[in-house]
């Protein structure tokens, strides 16, 4: 890598920072806090997402899907696969925020829990 | 103490825990939909909770938090309940479960959200096929209904929700052709344009919109054109995209009609009513936060506004007159637009007309400088925030005419 021109997305400030340089010396500019430096290094070299999704919810008159996350971003190349696992997966009422809906996906140590309650 | 809080959305629920903390006797918090939470809900992905909660929370925990927070309370939620009529005396009628209910509270906060701005206010021509969704409707069939929109889909305008909806269609498997944006800048907020499009290899393309779209039925056919600088169609660039599905993502309206029944006046530049810093109306105990006041870019705004007025509802006291501030060259708009004359801090919100780089914003009193903050960069897509020192505001007096102005240059 020589030059590379990166959008921050630890915050919505969006910063656009520019990260030249190589593996062992490198430089981050236009960050407007320490984190835009961690965020450029993992950008660079090992790329990382939030993810979440819904899957079906049953036993419930009012909703149909549970929105679900999970509890700590994964590679951006895995987003897809695990995506895949998420959409066959069923959750049943009553549920609360924080619960696990799904374990251990694809063997990642990654867990899907509920972004909200549905408790009837 | 009563206090009436109308929509159960981010800042409506933050209104109503605030004013019931303040010491408030009652409040209830009226919703017209069958849960709280507004829009959140359906907007499953993060991004939500970082300056108000201190953590990156989905819409839906966002709203969750909120909502047990609303019951741990007693907070008086009504669901299912219209306000069908709001008059400046703050009389409320509201159509419930019940029946018919008339209340009079001590304090009324409009919290009323906006709405998306649609088809017919961007003139698009062509056939009425089915198959054409602004971007919160189809966030709200694929994420609450559990409905596919389409197959193969255009979006029309760079707008968080749209960037948002282009890379959940992905995720679900269907195909986004493109998103297309009549600025040469892109809506929404810069993240959303890495980490929803780039990262999928969804085209954006700048200065273009939509000319035609054909379809007997179903959409079958969207045509694009490049635009000038004056954002008219040029001739002989028009590219065709073979999509079923073309999602509108074009921007939000203040929800205005209980504020222009009561009788405020709707400012050109916010869509929504004046307000002063606790987000008081010009009429005495009504207040408007949220955006049904001003668009804001994130729900934390909202809410954070939600708060300020949540609080002055519940004590209100009157200030020893009022001076005015008023957006100047290169600033489309300012909140608050009164300041209650008062020896406090206070932050203004504001947003640029062009994006700018080392841009400095000034507060000015006729052609006095009052302060000036620089900025490394600011686009109309992110709110501009400053918080005016205490000694600033002190030297303001009654009447007086401010105007936030930018020196800078264009990026």
């Amino acid at each position: 890598m020589n030059e590379q021109s990166l959008i921050c997305i630890v915050c919505p400030a969006g910063c656009e920072l520019e990260v030249s340089g190589d593996g062992n010396e490198w430089q981050v500019r236009h960050n407007r806090c320490a984190k835009g430096i961690d965020y450029a290094r993992k950008e660079v070299f090992a790329p990382e997402r939030e993810l979440t999704s819904t899957v079906a919810l049953r036993g419930s008159a009012l909703e149909k899907r549970l929105p679900v996350r999970l509890d700590r971003p994964i590679a951006r190349g895995l987003i897809l696969p695990v995506v895949a696992v998420i959409r066959e997966a069923v959750a049943q009422v009553p549920v609360e925020m924080g619960d696990l809906v799904l374990g251990d996906v694809l063997g990642l140590g990654v867990n899907v829990i509920a972004s909200r309650s549905v408790r009837e | 103490m009563q206090v009436a809080v109308v929509g159960g959305g981010p800042a409506g629920m933050a209104a109503a825990i605030e004013a019931k903390k303040a010491g408030a006797r009652e409040v209830i918090l009226i919703e017209r939909a069958e849960r709280l939470g507004g829009v959140l809900p359906q907007c499953i992905h993060t991004g939500f909770g970082v300056s108000f909660f201190g953590q990156d929370l989905t819409g839906p925990e966002f709203a969750q938090r909120q909502e047990d927070e609303v019951a741990r309370l007693g907070i008086d939620a009504w669901l299912n309940a219209m306000v069908i009529e709001a008059r400046p005396d703050r009389t409320l009628v509201v159509s419930t479960r019940q029946g018919l209910r008339r209340l009079q509270p001590d304090a009324l906060i409009f919290a009323v959200g906006a709405r998306e701005r649609p088809r017919g206010a961007i003139a698009i021509p062509g056939d009425r096929p089915a198959g054409v969704f602004s971007a919160g409707t189809a966030q709200y069939m694929t994420n609450i209904q559990g409905l596919q929109v389409g197959r193969k889909i255009l979006v029309l305008g760079s707008g968080d929700i749209g960037m948002i909806m282009a890379r959940r269609f992905t995720l679900e498997g269907l195909k986004v052709h493109a998103v297309l944006e009549l600025m040469p800048f892109a809506g929404g907020l810069t993240r959303n344009v890495q980490q929803c499009l780039r990262d999928y290899d969804i085209p954006l393309h700048l200065s273009c919109t939509v000319v035609n779209v054909r379809g007997r039925g179903r959409v079958q056919e969207v045509v694009a054109a490049r635009v000038d600088q004056n954002l008219n169609p040029i001739p002989a660039t028009e590219r065709s995209y073979a999509v079923d599905t073309l999602v509108l993502s074009v921007g939000l309206l203040p929800e205005v009609e209980l504020l222009q029944q009561v009788g405020l006046t709707i400012l050109p530049q916010t869509g929504g009513p004046a307000v002063d810093q606790t987000f008081a109306s010009d009429i005495p105990g009504i207040y408007v936060v949220g955006n049904g006041m001003a668009i804001w870019d994130l729900a934390d705004n909202v809410a954070q506004s939600a708060i300020i007025a949540g609080r002055a509802a519940t004590s209100g006291k009157p200030g020893r007159g009022e001076a005015r501030i008023e957006p100047g060259a290169g600033i489309h708009l300012v909140v608050p637009q009164r300041w209650q004359v008062e020896p406090t801090a206070c932050t203004l919100s504001f947003r640029v007309t062009q994006p700018v780089l080392g841009a400095r914003i000034r507060l000015k009193r006729g052609a006095e400088l009052l302060a000036r903050k620089s900025y490394l960069a600011l686009r109309p897509a992110e709110m501009g925030e400053w918080t005016v020192p205490v000694d600033v505001w002190s030297k303001v007096e009654p009447r007086d005419l401010l105007t936030l102005d930018l020196e800078g240059r264009r990026e």
